[in-house]
């Protein structure tokens, strides 16, 4: 899988290269838009990241020429987080969107939302070592033990088995589980997390849910 | 040369002269021919008393005889050089007063006085015919008198009214222009007034000296206006030196904190505090600025609003999930009154207003508080509006902070210590919010606690 970062700041692109290999991609880049596309033309990637704000030609230019030939994935970055921005860039057929200054952590959600969105199937029953989760009965087990749990608290579990082994921030938290979508003061997250905790990892020698000290919470059977 | 046309003293004096012109031409045309129509009557009247005169003496056959025998006599006493006269019998000339020569038409038989000008000729003349009967016999009298005797006259008088009328309009112009010049030069002072306030002396005022009213308006307006640019001026620059202010304290972290990291080998577990230290001062600065975009963007109006009809009861109970735990931890409970269960609004908008009260009524209220959340409809300035409040039970705000609380960074007390997570500037947005959706918010104590009231407009609901 390999990743295409169409972006003129130099020091951004290398570190999202760096950060993408670390996580497990391949990602290459080109720092104008005329080089992006040709880049584009040549290999095949999976996905693209495109900043909007480009030396030559803008990125909504390229994110036209690219639509004529390419249904790639595209994520565009903007300095902008105007709506209309937004509008204009999901118009024009990108398929996500992130406002500059982003935290990696959110990127990488997205990339991995949308190069798995073509083989997400829903499933009713989520697992993670001994821990089930059943979404038609809204219950969880531990151990094939009943635990009793809020509706937030279920949500937030539901949201965190969706993304095993996955960084969590408390930003996405907020976003999936209580629907802000505006910076907050997340300290309600933390404990929202640590009565979750309370309830699931207490009586067990293996904890599921880690803190990741500075970006969020991951969810994992591993230590 | 255009731009001395677009000059109001010039326009001004142009105008008032082109009206005095008009109307002083018009009062010369009606005097001239007035003149001239009382010459023409009394040349008509000379012309009727000869003829009726030599009318009379023909009356008697005596007369006529002689005149008949002795034509020159007669032409000797009637005659002088400029007069006509004539006396015709069939087609023999009685009496030929003409030494001008002048040809005469043909005439037709009228008992009456008939007048005619004979303008065709070098010496343009006036006459008058009538038929008279003597013994039964028509006798065709003409009398005539020369235009010049009545140009003579109205030639001069021509002259001089025209001179007189062309001294007036001069002096008509250089009146008018020294009048509109000393009427405007209040104007010109406004201008030299306006033109000395810069952002450097925002606090200077027009002041103008008896102006006209018109101009006394304009000046009040004027200064009115710049009442409002040096509030609001001033406001901008406490918040400008406000907002530096706080992004010191993170830098401030910043810098320190990784200088000391910087300054000896530190093991990774040392590297990574300071790290996540630092992340969490860079998502303070973020926020600040995320806030400051909002608010500078509410101020420009270029915030669009997702307007959507929002069922109170479920978006408010989720918004108290958020502070579930908090809650319990500090013994407050929520109650939730709702009067109207819907309203229209930006739900993002409208949840970062409820969450940003309730959470200042936390923060601010301390424990064991019960906050209660209320709609209700309202009339205000025959407008419908739906309230929502946010009361927080037995705390109150002192008078001398209610009307200051909704300003950026505005803190009750003046210590910076409590910034907690929207800097000071919650409440602010709270109000762009309510700005931006067309409504109003005010604080103010009640029986039952402090209670943040924010207005929206209902006519949303038809609109929508």
């Amino acid at each position: 899988m390999c990743i295409l970062i169409i972006e003129d700041e130099v020091k951004i692109a290398s570190y999202l290269v760096k950060g993408l290999n670390e996580s497990g991609y391949e990602a290459q880049c080109a720092h104008s838009g005329l080089e992006g596309l040709e880049k584009l033309k040549m290999h095949a990637y999976s996905l693209v990241i495109l900043d909007v704000m480009l030396p030559d030609i803008d990125g909504w230019t390229v994110l036209k020429v690219l639509r004529q030939f390419s249904k790639i994935p595209v994520i565009f970055l903007t300095a902008k987080d105007q709506v209309i921005d937004r509008v204009k860039g999901l118009e024009l057929g990108a398929d996500d969107y992130l406002a500059k200054p982003f935290s990696y952590i959110e990127l990488l959600a997205r990339i991995k939302s949308l190069l798995r969105r073509q083989q997400y199937v829903q499933e009713n029953q989520l697992e993670i070592a001994n821990l089930k989760l059943d979404l038609i009965n809204h219950k969880v087990w531990r151990n094939k033990q009943l635990i009793e749990l809020s509706k937030k608290e279920f949500n937030l579990l539901h949201f965190m088995l969706r993304h095993p082994n996955e960084i969590i921030t408390r930003r996405q938290i907020a976003s999936e589980v209580w629907h802000i979508n505006f910076d907050t003061d997340t300290n309600f997250i933390d404990v929202a997390v640590r009565r979750l905790r309370n309830k699931i990892d207490e009586a067990h020698d293996i904890k599921l849910i880690h803190t990741v000290r500075g970006l969020g919470y991951k969810i994992s059977a591993e230590k | 040369m255009f731009k001395s046309i677009r000059s109001l003293e010039l326009r001004i004096t142009l105008l008032a002269t082109t009206c005095a012109a008009m109307v002083l031409c018009a009062v010369a045309l009606m005097t001239y021919l007035g003149i001239n129509q009382i010459l023409i009557s009394q040349q008509d009247r000379a012309l009727v008393d000869r003829i009726e005169r030599l009318e009379t003496l023909l009356q008697d056959s005596r007369n006529i005889e002689q005149i008949i025998a002795r034509p020159k006599l007669y032409q000797n006493m009637l005659g002088n050089q400029d007069n006509l006269f004539l006396l015709i019998h069939g087609d023999q000339i009685l009496i030929n007063i003409n030494p001008l020569g002048i040809p005469l038409p043909k005439f037709t038989l009228q008992p009456q006085i008939q007048f005619r000008d004979l303008s065709v000729h070098a010496y343009p003349t006036r006459i008058a015919w009538k038929t008279i009967q003597i013994n039964r016999q028509p006798y065709l009298l003409i009398a005539g008198k020369q235009w010049s005797e009545r140009k003579d006259i109205i030639s001069p008088f021509q002259k001089h009214l025209f001179i007189y009328v062309v001294t007036g309009i001069l002096a008509i112009f250089i009146l008018c222009a020294i009048t509109s010049r000393l009427g405007l030069n209040s104007l010109r002072t406004l201008r030299e007034q306006t033109h000395a306030i810069s952002i450097h002396k925002l606090e200077q005022r027009l002041n103008l000296i008896h102006p006209p009213g018109e101009i006394e308006q304009l000046a009040s307006d004027i200064n009115a206006m710049l009442d409002r640019i040096e509030i609001g001026y001033s406001q901008l620059n406490r918040f400008s030196e406000d907002i530096a202010h706080e992004f010191r304290t993170p830098l401030n972290n910043l810098i320190g904190q990784t200088e000391i990291l910087l300054m000896s080998e530190r093991s990774p577990v040392q590297y990574q505090e300071v790290m996540i230290s630092n992340l969490e001062d860079y998502q303070r600065l973020k926020r600040m600025i995320d806030s400051m975009l909002f608010l500078a963007r509410a101020d420009t109006q270029k915030v669009c609003l997702n307007k959507q009809k929002i069922q109170l009861q479920l978006f408010i109970e989720n918004i108290f999930s958020i502070f579930e735990y908090q809650a319990e931890e500090q013994h407050c409970n929520f109650v939730l009154e709702l009067e109207t269960t819907e309203l229209v609004a930006d739900p993002e908008l409208l949840q970062q207003a409820l969450y940003n009260l309730i959470s200042n009524a936390l923060i601010h209220g301390g424990n064991h508080r019960t906050i209660y959340v209320h709609s209700h409809r309202k009339t205000i300035n025959n407008m419908s509006m739906i309230a929502l409040s946010v009361i927080t039970s037995g705390l109150e705000i002192s008078p001398e902070h209610l009307s200051h609380i909704f300003e950026r960074f505005y803190q009750c007390n003046s210590s910076r210590q409590n910034t907690h997570q929207t800097g000071g500037l919650g409440l602010s947005i709270v109000a762009s919010i309510m700005t931006l959706h067309e409504g109003t918010y005010h604080a103010v104590n009640r029986a039952e606690g402090i209670s943040f009231e924010v207005i929206f407009p209902e006519a949303y609901i038809e609109k929508l």
